[in-house]
């Protein structure tokens, strides 16, 4: 089992979660300024909104080597079945996450729906480390935080589009975290996602 | 590496494409077309909210593996060459396809010294943030460096805006500029140059070695931290060292020579760009200057789009503006010249302004949109007043002049 927390960089997850705590409570409140494209004007976004985006970090080095099957060899974790692994690495991303998720709402005003963002990018993050490797899960779930942050809040459907942002709709966002938080879930303990690597990132093992 | 190879490895051949439309979309959601390059260039400018950030995420993203790939290689050559050879359709793709998205955006061609200051913040940039995507997966393990890297220049981009900090605002990309009166600050476009120079010069340099691929990573990430401490540093230097007045728009009056011209006997004088409207701001003075002196009300001799001149009434003539808007300006600036505040606010100012408005030709309605109802209907309880004795009106509009609210400059 300690092999097994070390192989998941359990404490880089732990430290991840007080560094991201610990800028909320620092420089949580600080504004950004993003233009209000229809009607003119600015919007101000706090910089709690993003910091989420440390726990996406923790979540990907976590699980780099989870679609390797490299866990699979005998010499790295010789006692542990993957089947039993993949359940294991299924609730440790559940628990992991709702706890990280219950911790940073605590912090903010809106009680339940700050959930949401630690969720979505978990989520987000994991399914594309399992897809494609950890980086692309990173980058994934920085273009997803990027994108819905400039999306304009006068525009078109935007509460349902700010899922990260704290003017979106509660109720939508979080039954999306809580939807693709799942979905890493369910491929993590079925064991179906192999990643597919790039011959640079081969190189860079 | 050839060409074709390298547009394909980079990604460059769908992301480029990906952000040129995002940033268009963008820079064209937020530009109110004044037809002065400057000012509809750097509105547009905004699109480097989505552009920065994404370079420097897809650089980083992209460049991973890349060093640990060539270090093994004996290389003679610049790794400066090498990563240019790699890369360049990243590096200098994604600035110029950022300035193509904002000149499409803006609709407007750089033109003047301010426009062109404008498009090369923009370049360099994104070219900053490119090169800070690369140093970053250089020099931390891809999936830090991304999210790093992007949320940087994010809050970099974002955060000068927001800013009180007169330094910040100063060297902050985005310029929150320009009103047709006004261009882009020169010590702020030196000092945001400086800044992105020596950053992205530094980097250059670190890459310059044939032997660069074996520098070791902390000594990276620490070139690129005082990179951007020597960077600032500049900056600061140059916004404190040049004496100037420092705002926090970054902005300064713009020198540009007015074109005047004469008709209907009004003179009128306008900025280059809008000088087809000279005939259109002359006969609406036309048509109101009869009126004014039926009520016996002073009479425009003279418009002008710049605050210079004192005896001018003082007008908007942007691309953007309708007729109506055009007679509204006529309006406000009458009211302004005769008040003596410029710029002023209030209910009494806009019941005033509505007056003239309606004395212009403009429907009440048109009126009410622009200036309130209450103002609207306040002007034309003035105008059914004076029915009887044109002179009452303009009794009431010398009365009002005093309760105009005037705002203290600064």
């Amino acid at each position: 089992m300690m092999l097994w927390l070390r192989a998941r960089h359990a404490w880089w997850m732990v430290a991840a979660l007080v560094a991201m705590l610990g800028f909320d409570r620092l420089v949580g409140g600080l504004s950004l300024s993003v233009p209000a494209l229809f009607g003119g004007g600015a919007n101000f976004v706090f910089l709690r909104t993003y910091l989420p985006l440390i726990w996406a970090v923790a979540i990907a080095d976590s699980f780099a080597g989870r679609g390797f099957s490299i866990e699979g060899r005998p010499a790295l974790l010789p006692s542990v079945a993957m089947s039993r692994l993949g359940l294991l690495d299924a609730g440790l991303f559940v628990v992991a996450s709702s706890t990280a998720a219950a911790l940073f709402s605590g912090f903010q005003s809106g009680g339940l729906s700050g959930t949401a963002p630690v969720l979505v990018l978990s989520g987000v993050t994991c399914i594309g480390t399992l897809r494609a490797g950890p980086a692309v899960g990173a980058f994934a779930s920085t273009m997803l935080m990027l994108l819905t942050s400039v999306y304009p809040r006068t525009a078109p459907a935007a509460r349902f589009i700010h899922i990260l942002q704290p003017d979106g709709e509660p109720a939508w966002s979080t039954t999306c975290g809580i939807l693709v938080g799942l979905a890493a879930a369910g491929l993590l303990a079925t064991n179906s996602a192999r990643t597919r690597l790039r011959a640079a990132e081969v190189s860079a093992l | 590496m050839t060409p074709i190879r390298a547009i394909v490895r980079s990604g460059a051949a769908w992301f480029l494409p990906l952000m040129f439309a995002l940033s268009s979309w963008y820079g064209a959601r937020f530009t109110f077309r004044l037809g002065y390059p400057a000012g509809d260039i750097a509105q547009s400018s905004v699109g480097l909210y989505v552009a920065a950030p994404m370079t420097a995420a897809f650089m980083a993203l992209q460049y991973r593996g890349f060093t640990p790939l060539i270090r093994p290689l004996r290389i003679t050559r610049s790794g400066l060459l090498v990563v240019l050879r790699a890369w360049w359709p990243l590096l200098l793709g994604a600035p110029t396809t950022l300035c193509l998205a904002v000149v499409v955006a803006a609709g407007a061609v750089p033109n003047d010294l301010p426009s062109w200051s404008l498009i090369l913040i923009d370049f360099m940039t994104v070219l900053t943030a490119a090169l800070t995507g690369l140093a970053c997966a250089w020099a931390l393990p891809a999936v830090v460096a991304v999210p790093l890297a992007a949320m940087l220049w994010f809050v970099w981009v974002a955060y000068g805006p927001a800013s009180t900090n007169l330094l910040v605002h100063n060297l902050a990309s985005t310029f929150g500029c320009c009103s047709s009166d006004t261009r882009p600050a020169m010590v702020a476009i030196r000092a945001t140059v400086l800044l992105l120079l020596v950053i992205s010069l530094g980097i250059g340099c670190l890459l310059a070695s044939s032997r660069s691929a074996r520098i070791p990573r902390p000594l990276v990430s620490t070139v690129l931290t005082l990179l951007v401490v020597a960077g600032v540093g500049a900056g600061v230097a140059v916004l404190r060292t040049s004496g100037e007045p420092l705002t926090l728009t970054a902005t300064e009056p713009r020198t540009t020579p007015l074109a005047c011209r004469t008709e209907q006997g009004v003179e009128v004088c306008l900025w280059p760009e809008n000088r087809d409207r000279t005939a259109a701001l002359a006969a609406i003075v036309g048509e109101v200057n009869p009126q004014f002196q039926r009520l016996g009300m002073n009479t425009i001799h003279s418009l002008t789009q710049a605050n210079g001149n004192r005896e001018a009434a003082s007008v908007e003539a942007g691309a953007g503006l309708s007729q109506q808007d055009l007679r509204v300006g006529v309006a406000a600036g009458y009211v302004d010249l005769q008040s003596g505040c410029r710029g002023a606010t209030g209910p009494a100012r806009d019941q005033l302004v509505a007056l003239v408005a309606l004395l212009t030709g403009m429907r009440s309605d048109d009126v009410a949109t622009r200036l309130g109802a209450r103002a609207a209907s306040g002007a034309e309880d003035a105008l059914a007043q004076g029915q009887g004795s044109p002179e009452a009106v303009g009794v009431w509009f010398r009365k009002g002049l005093p309760t105009v609210h005037c705002v203290p400059p600064g």
